[in-house]
């Protein structure tokens, strides 16, 4: 097996049961401040499913940016695709947004901004740290 | 300080150092002359060669095996790598699970796209430091 399929799927295991437990504290957090806050059985189940899918893409898409011989175009796209297409499914499947053009074109907006901002912000950091190390190696 | 060199085949190699004080110089002359005893023995396809620490840029595990990378080859150790990075001195630092590096060997260390911090080796080859072990990288570079 490819050592990236290998490393995604060793990433998502290790990290897929994070999402499940997010989704927990939220559902808490929800009962604990919204009256009349209940699920069925099943929207539960497909809320634990679906978040641990989530969690697991999560981890694993990170593999992508890791390919040496591919272009920073295609890790890009394939990273953010991937994140967008398992979020906006694990959103839509819950219901937790409406299947409506505009409310996707909002979510797209929101989610895209936060991606650029977080994607921005770690890159930066990790981009002093190198830079910082290097003075030390000269 | 003085610097003599005595070439005697009939005399026990060794190195004597009178200082006021343990300086980087001292530090590092004795960080070189125990890296100079210990002798590993790794091979290739073709043969089997003995190499000191300091000719290695790192080592790595592939598919359980452990490997030191030099300038121009790979060779395979006999080694586990906690066996190997017991017997390295201050100048080898754990990256990842699976690397230890030569600092001398490091030509840069560079930001990725996915928020890693990669290291590229001055022999070409390029792994990445692990959060875990970025604290430690640190230390050993002086922050």
């Amino acid at each position: 097996m490819n050592q990236y399929v290998k490393q995604f799927f060793h990433r998502g295991l290790l990290f897929g049961g994070f999402g499940p437990i997010v989704l927990g504290i939220v559902y808490a957090i929800l009962q604990e401040t919204v009256r009349g806050f209940s699920l069925t059985g099943r929207e539960v189940l497909l809320a634990i499913l679906s978040t641990y899918l989530l969690a697991f893409v999560q981890a694993g898409v990170s593999v992508f940016n890791q390919i040496d011989h591919w272009p920073l175009a295609k890790s890009m796209l394939c990273h953010f695709g991937s994140l967008y297409l398992t979020y906006s499914a694990c959103y839509l499947i819950n219901t937790w947004i409406p299947f409506a053009p505009q409310v996707l074109l909002i979510f797209t907006a929101i989610f895209a901004a936060v991606y650029l901002i977080i994607w921005l912000t770690v890159y930066l950091i990790i981009k002093a740290t190198g830079n910082r190390l290097n003075t030390k190696l000269n | 300080m003085i610097f003599k060199v005595f070439i005697d085949k009939e005399h026990e190699e060794e190195v004597l150092i009178y200082a006021h004080k343990e300086t980087p110089l001292v530090t590092a002359i004795q960080q070189l002359t125990e890296e100079d005893a210990f002798i590993l023995v790794g091979s290739n396809d073709r043969e089997t060669v003995q190499l000191r620490p300091a000719d290695v840029h790192c080592f790595i595990t592939e598919n359980n095996k452990v490997y030191a990378l030099t300038a121009t080859e790979k060779l395979q150790l006999k080694y586990r790598l906690y066996q190997v990075e017991a017997q390295l001195s201050e100048q080898f630092v754990k990256i990842n699970q699976s690397c230890i590096a030569n600092i001398r060997a490091i030509q840069r260390f560079d930001a990725t796209i996915s928020g890693a911090l990669r290291v590229r080796f001055k022999n070409g080859y390029s792994d990445f430091v692990s959060r875990r072990n970025l604290k430690n990288v640190k230390e050993r570079l002086g922050f």
